[in-house]
């Protein structure tokens, strides 16, 4: 048997047994050990790229009609589209290439707008309800449950029946629209730091109401509240799309990829790569947000899934 | 008990009256459904004519009280557009959403009950993973473009399925898998986690060492304490599948409710939107009511928080 003591090591393997690693350090380790996350993050940053290039990365206007030349098939159809429409063009000689780069900036100005207006209103909701709990935290709890009970999609074309079709009117219903999950679950995560015994000290200690809220709180539902928002902002890309699928959100000729698949319809049995290529697109993103999600969770709080 | 379901049952009341005060007030406020009814062609009298004749010149809460009277009483009014009355439109449509609704339902309990059982015996190996694997794609895949994909590949290529209406079984397959695999990740989820929580208690160990056969001890201990969890959840999801059968019947003009609440929207049919806005969130609210009851029920510490 060798002795452990005599065995050889070197510095660093030392200092490594020595020291703890910082909790940073535990971080990284983490977070480049979950492959979920770090995929997400990757793909993510890809569609972002895209989209904040799309001028630069888009071979056409997306808008540039050519009425001459309708319909023509992508590359692997069609060898000698590969330089022109590399995709192929769509019912009004569009190019579907460069329509599918613009439609990245639309999805994503949709989840994160979304994400926002609802992360606002289902935090100071759920976060007010937590920490004052009885009466407030009734009628609070009140609303949440009378939100859950609309249902959001009618009510969401509903809305865009009554105040007109565009993206701003889209983003504003699904914002007003999505606050639920932040405030059912900020609502309970606050109530558990509201009795943890630093946050009983600032208040013992005549701290007012929201410097405990800013300061003691918020960083105890921070975690919690990103994994929210990559959820809500994975269901209002989705709800937007399926929203222009039916006509009822964006309207043309904006490149959403929902609308796309509206205008691709009528072609699905002879072209259905129109179908098949915008339907990939959001897969993807909604993916990659989830997965992104998934890992942060994992990550960032004890308890994993 | 009594107390606690006497006090939900008022709160779930209440939800419905703010439900529907609400959309009645967001509809009427919005459009004028003078304008929907006399048409582009319509003088300025016709249209006033139109106003006293409904009623539209009275204040908005005292045609929503007679209007609410009335719905309590089943009578929702008649629609704009096809003069029909509301509640027989809708009598005439429910069942086929209903049947979906139980089909999709069903469908997803099947998936996702044995896989998640299967994923809780043997934590992070090959198979959990790869369920959840399906999980995560699951939750990225666009409803309506599932829908779509599904009908090029088994009802174009293929031509396995009929694509489009609802006159016999074979019409409800793939609208069925359509609405159900997109509540599969969160129930077996949810199937999971309560398979491996109950698997480690005491009272399975005392099943084993009493040397019952393993699929005794999974199935008659083990799985019937963690599926109650997964029914109440899917008592709840039945509610949002309701709401998902607008897109889904659409796509494959199935005529039930959701295609009902599509065709209304399009014509500014007010009274036929609002009674179906009110019959979902019905079904929302009655079946969380249900589903808290039978929580409450069997695990008493509930109804004294």
């Amino acid at each position: 048997m060798t002795d452990i003591a005599h065995t050889p090591r070197s510095f660093g393997q030392i200092v490594d047994e020595v020291l703890e690693p910082s909790p940073m350090q535990k971080l990284r380790k983490r977070m480049f050990g979950n492959y979920s996350f770090l995929a997400g993050l990757v793909i993510i940053l890809l569609i972002l790229a895209v989209a904040l290039l799309a001028p630069l990365l888009a071979p056409h206007d997306p808008l540039e009609t050519n009425l001459s030349n309708r319909l023509t098939n992508p590359f692997w159809h069609d060898a000698k589209t590969l330089e022109e429409h590399p995709l192929g063009t769509d019912k009004v000689g569009r190019d579907y290439l460069s329509r599918l780069i613009y439609g990245a900036q639309i999805s994503l100005l949709i989840g994160v707008s979304t994400m926002l207006i609802s992360g606002t209103i289902g935090t100071i909701l759920g976060v007010t309800a937590g920490y004052f709990g009885g009466r407030v935290d009734m009628v609070i709890n009140f609303i949440i449950n009378t939100r859950l009970a609309m249902p959001v999609f009618l009510v969401a074309m509903a809305a865009v029946v009554a105040f007109g079709a565009s993206l701003t009117v889209v983003i504003l219903v699904l914002g007003l629209f999505l606050w639920d999950r932040f405030a059912v679950v900020m609502r309970s995560i606050t109530m558990q730091a509201r009795d943890l015994d630093y946050v009983k000290a600032a208040r013992a200690m005549g701290c007012s109401t929201p410097y405990i809220i800013v300061r003691e709180i918020f960083p105890n539902v921070l975690g919690s509240l990103t994994v929210v928002a990559t959820v809500e902002m994975a269901n209002a890309i989705l709800l937007e799309a399926a929203l222009s699928f039916l006509g009822f959100g964006v309207q043309a000729p904006t490149p959403s990829w929902g609308l796309m698949l509206n205008e691709a319809r009528e072609y699905m049995f002879f072209s259905p790569w129109l179908l098949a290529l915008p339907g990939t697109c959001l897969f993807f993103l909604v993916l990659a947000i989830n997965l992104f999600g998934d890992g942060l969770r994992d990550v960032t709080l004890e308890k994993g899934r | 008990m009594l107390a606690y379901a006497l006090k939900r049952s008022f709160a779930a009341l209440l939800i419905l009256i703010v439900v529907s005060a609400l959309t009645f007030s967001l509809s009427h406020l919005s459009a004028d459904p003078a304008l929907t009814i006399g048409g582009a062609q319509a003088s300025d009298e016709d249209i006033e004519a139109i106003r006293k004749l409904y009623g539209f010149d009275r204040p908005v809460y005292v045609q929503y009280f007679e209007w609410a009277g009335r719905a309590l009483a089943g009578d929702f009014g008649k629609s704009y557009h096809y003069g029909e009355r509301v509640s027989f439109m809708i009598s005439q449509r429910i069942g086929t959403t209903m049947t979906l609704g139980v089909l999709a339902l069903l469908f997803a309990l099947i998936i996702s009950i044995p896989l998640g059982v299967v994923a809780a015996i043997r934590p992070n190996s090959l198979v959990d993973r790869i369920a959840l694997l399906i999980a995560v794609f699951g939750q990225a895949l666009p409803t309506f473009w599932f829908a779509l994909m599904m009908i090029i590949v088994m009802g174009v290529w293929w031509r396995w399925l009929p694509i489009s209406g609802n006159d016999t079984w074979a019409h409800f397959v793939m609208p069925t898998i359509a609405l159900g695999y997109y509540a599969t990740p969160a129930l077996m989820r949810l199937t999971r986690a309560g398979m491996i929580e109950v698997l480690g208690s005491d009272y399975i160990r005392t099943a084993r060492a009493k040397g019952l056969s393993p699929s005794v001890v999974l199935f008659k201990h083990a799985l019937r304490n963690a599926i109650i969890p997964v029914v109440a959840l899917a008592a709840v999801w039945f509610g949002f599948m309701l709401g998902g059968s607008i897109v889904i019947e659409t796509i494959f003009n199935l005529k039930g409710i959701g295609w009902l609440s599509y065709d209304a929207l399009l014509r500014s049919d007010l009274p036929v939107v609002q009674a179906i806005v009110l019959i979902f969130a019905s079904f929302y609210v009655i079946l969380t009511l249900l589903s808290d009851l039978l929580n409450a029920w069997l695990d008493p510490r509930i109804s004294v928080r």
